[in-house]
């Protein structure tokens, strides 16, 4: 007989800490069926700052989905982010040892199990291992089993960060009475959402712009081949327009609202905006023009940083479907203008269409949404497994209770 | 040799190689008041839910042992167990040997062989019982309880061979033949005259209209025993008169219809009357006129 199961998809951002809950059919039909939020305490540039303030505001957030949805949670998926996560490639090869010269599934297993075999240094803990596509004889492959050649090699991109920082996120969970059951990178959890399998299958670089930090996923043949985050964001932007028009930090924040463009639309620099709109005492005009090249500077100086962070893996011409946006600062206007003009390939703003419906849809649940699709992968495969290890009786059996 | 103290090195814990090695077992100090909050609501769920198991675990096996073994304790019984004890009581005067001779239990039988229906039966076909209740008590007593009729007066028959037959009528007019009336009380009791018997499949055809007499008997016995003692005869025979007849007043007659306490009341004060004025043996007495009495020496 199959379970429901009811899972939590927990996104601990520096600007607010969202909570979406799916309850799992049968292992392989989600509903989203609770949603609970609270504004972020005790974070900075997505890293735990304050231990008990972060826990209150989770807590808060966890207690709200769950009262919404009347149910309590089974297992809890957690996005990681922050400064803290870094990646490196780790590659293994093996030659093989069949006398008729096909590859053995051992052979697969031990490859693997070399690649992901390096020692990280103390104090640091792998998160992911992205594998890229097996190389037969230098061909590349899907999968090599029962195909003929002499070397399998496998490359992994393993990304790892603090063990004791991602300990502080587990433990506020654990806090709570929860069993983190996974942990995701943001930037690949929020792909879930806003990608489709044929964008990431003919190249995608999604970038998650969040208020501390920016997550990338860059997809090629519809693997992640590479990710990573930046501890810079939003609040950045709004830093800068602080120090550069010497203004309040919630006033550059304002003014970023309401006249930011990630492009300079505005040529005439004799145009001016209010600061505050109230032609109060302080309030004093801004050069829009002013406003716009910071934020563009800032803006494309992201951009920059995730190009070089891609490096030689940043391959225009196999990334058809151009630069996804995601993120709260996504929503800044000519976003996607600034990224093209970085990336010199097309962007665009997404969303999470292909999986929401109404509210839901808004990149600021992205990262959310996709940590219960990541639930659901890993509860089909469960399932699946459970479903092969049963005995033919047992598959007889359930075969007889579904007719 | 000195002893080893720990360095910082040894202290350190072991080096997480994935996430999944850290531990994630609570420390109570990390949870918030709403995690307490809810920790303690799961705790009082589960501590719930062990203890309703815990109460129909205890229920069952309380339980169980007995359903398994009543089966198996009641064949036991019927196999090896012959009635030891047969208790009998009675209500009246039918002695408990007559009893047993009637239930005619066969020696060494089976508490759960023997048929008590038909032994019920068997006690009710004697006239002076009116009911009776057998049952089995486990493991080898069989128990009789009796309730018996009891007579308000006696009828004098023979039979055609000249036998003289002891019957005895209820307070309900049922007639009933009995050898084992309590003499004393079969001695008090009045012949009852003025009625026809007629014979039925198993004893009399009931008497009717005797419901007044029982009722004037009783009154006798109890406001005025005196006057009771001395009635020998009672009679049905006008249908809306009791005749009393005896040793103060060869007759008397009484209004079926009329208050007994108050016809008894005045026929103690003739009684007594003529008595003491010595007025002679009173031949009859005639109570069924309102205002006027009747009275007629011999």
């Amino acid at each position: 007989m199959y379970k429901t199961k009811v899972i939590a998809g927990v996104d601990i951002g520096t600007s607010k800490v969202t909570v979406l809950l799916g309850e799992i059919h049968e292992g392989r039909k989600l509903n989203v069926i609770g949603l609970g939020q609270s504004s972020s305490k005790g974070l900075l540039k997505g890293e735990i700052v304050d231990y008990h303030l972060a826990s209150d505001c989770v807590h808060a957030a966890i207690l709200a989905a769950e009262s919404q949805a009347g149910v309590s949670i089974d297992g809890v998926y957690l996005a990681q982010t922050g400064g803290h996560i870094e990646g490196f490639p780790s590659e293994a090869s093996v030659n093989i040892t069949d006398p008729d010269g096909r590859v053995q599934s051992e052979d697969v297993e031990q490859a693997c199990s070399l690649a992901q075999g390096r020692e990280l240094p103390e104090n640091r803990t792998t998160i992911h291992h992205l594998r890229r596509p097996y190389r037969l004889d230098g061909r590349s492959v899907e999968s090599p089993v029962g195909m003929e050649g002499e070397r399998l090699e496998v490359g992994y991109w393993t990304m790892h960060g603090d063990s004791r920082k991602i300990g502080d996120a587990i433990h506020i969970i654990n806090g709570f009475n929860l069993h983190v059951d996974d942990i995701v990178l943001a930037g690949l959890a929020s792909s879930a959402a806003v990608a489709t399998t044929d964008q990431k299958k003919s190249g995608a670089l999604v970038i998650d712009i969040g208020r501390g930090t920016t997550d990338y996923a860059l997809f090629l043949d519809g693997r992640c081949i590479k990710a990573g985050c930046l501890p810079i964001g939003g609040d950045h932007i709004s830093n800068d327009l602080s120090i550069g028009l010497r203004m309040r930090l919630k006033q550059a924040e304002s003014l970023k609202l309401r006249y930011g463009s990630a492009i300079v639309e505005h040529k005439d620099k004799t145009e001016k905006v209010w600061l505050n709109n109230d032609f109060e005492i302080g309030d004093r005009p801004i050069p829009l023009w002013s406003i716009e090249k910071i934020i563009e500077l800032r803006v494309s100086e992201i951009f920059e940083v995730v190009r070089k962070k891609l490096g030689a893996q940043y391959l225009p011409e196999r990334i058809s479907s151009g630069v996804i946006l995601s993120g709260g600062t996504s929503n800044l206007a000519n976003i996607d203008q600034c990224a093209e003009n970085v990336f010199g390939i097309q962007a665009h703003v997404g969303n999470n269409a292909a999986m929401a419906s109404g509210e839901l849809k808004d990149s600021q649940y992205s990262t959310a949404l996709g940590l219960l699709h990541y639930g659901l992968q890993y509860q089909s495969e469960k399932s699946y497994a459970k479903h092969r290890q049963s005995s033919i009786f047992g598959r007889l059996k359930s075969l007889f209770q579904k007719v | 040799m000195a002893a080893r103290t720990p360095t910082s090195s040894s202290r350190r814990k072991r080096k997480a190689n994935t996430w999944k090695d850290i531990d994630q077992s609570v420390k109570p100090k990390a949870m918030s008041s709403a995690s307490e909050r809810r920790v303690w609501m799961g705790r009082i769920k589960v501590t719930g839910a062990a203890l309703l198991f815990v109460c129909v675990l205890v229920a069952a096996l309380h339980f169980l042992p007995r359903l398994e073994g009543g089966p198996e304790v009641l064949t036991k019984a019927g196999e090896s167990m012959p009635i030891q004890v047969i208790d009998v009581e009675s209500d009246g005067s039918l002695e408990q040997d007559y009893i047993l001779r009637q239930l005619d239990v066969p020696e060494n039988a089976n508490l759960l062989s023997v048929d008590l229906d038909a032994m019920k039966a068997r006690i009710e076909l004697i006239g002076q019982v009116r009911s009776a209740v057998v049952s089995r008590h486990f493991p080898d007593a069989l128990e009789v309880r009796i309730k018996e009729r009891k007579p308000i007066v006696r009828i004098l028959a023979q039979r055609a061979n000249g036998e003289t037959l002891k019957l005895f009528v209820d307070e309900e007019g049922y007639v009933f033949e009995s050898e084992h009336m309590d003499p004393k009380v079969a001695r008090t009791l009045p012949f009852l005259d003025g009625v026809t018997l007629s014979k039925e499949e198993f004893g009399y055809s009931r008497i009717e209209g005797i419901r007044p007499l029982a009722e004037l008997l009783s009154e006798a016995q109890t406001v005025a025993p005196h006057i009771y003692n001395a009635w020998r005869i009672v009679s049905l025979e006008r249908h809306d008169r009791l005749i009393t007849k005896g040793r103060a007043a060869k007759e008397v007659v009484f209004d079926r219809y009329a208050d007994f306490r108050n016809q008894l009341g005045r026929l103690d004060y003739i009684l007594d009357d003529c008595r003491s004025k010595r007025r002679g043996e009173i031949a009859s007495v005639d109570l069924t006129l309102e205002d006027q009495v009747p009275v007629r020496f011999l």
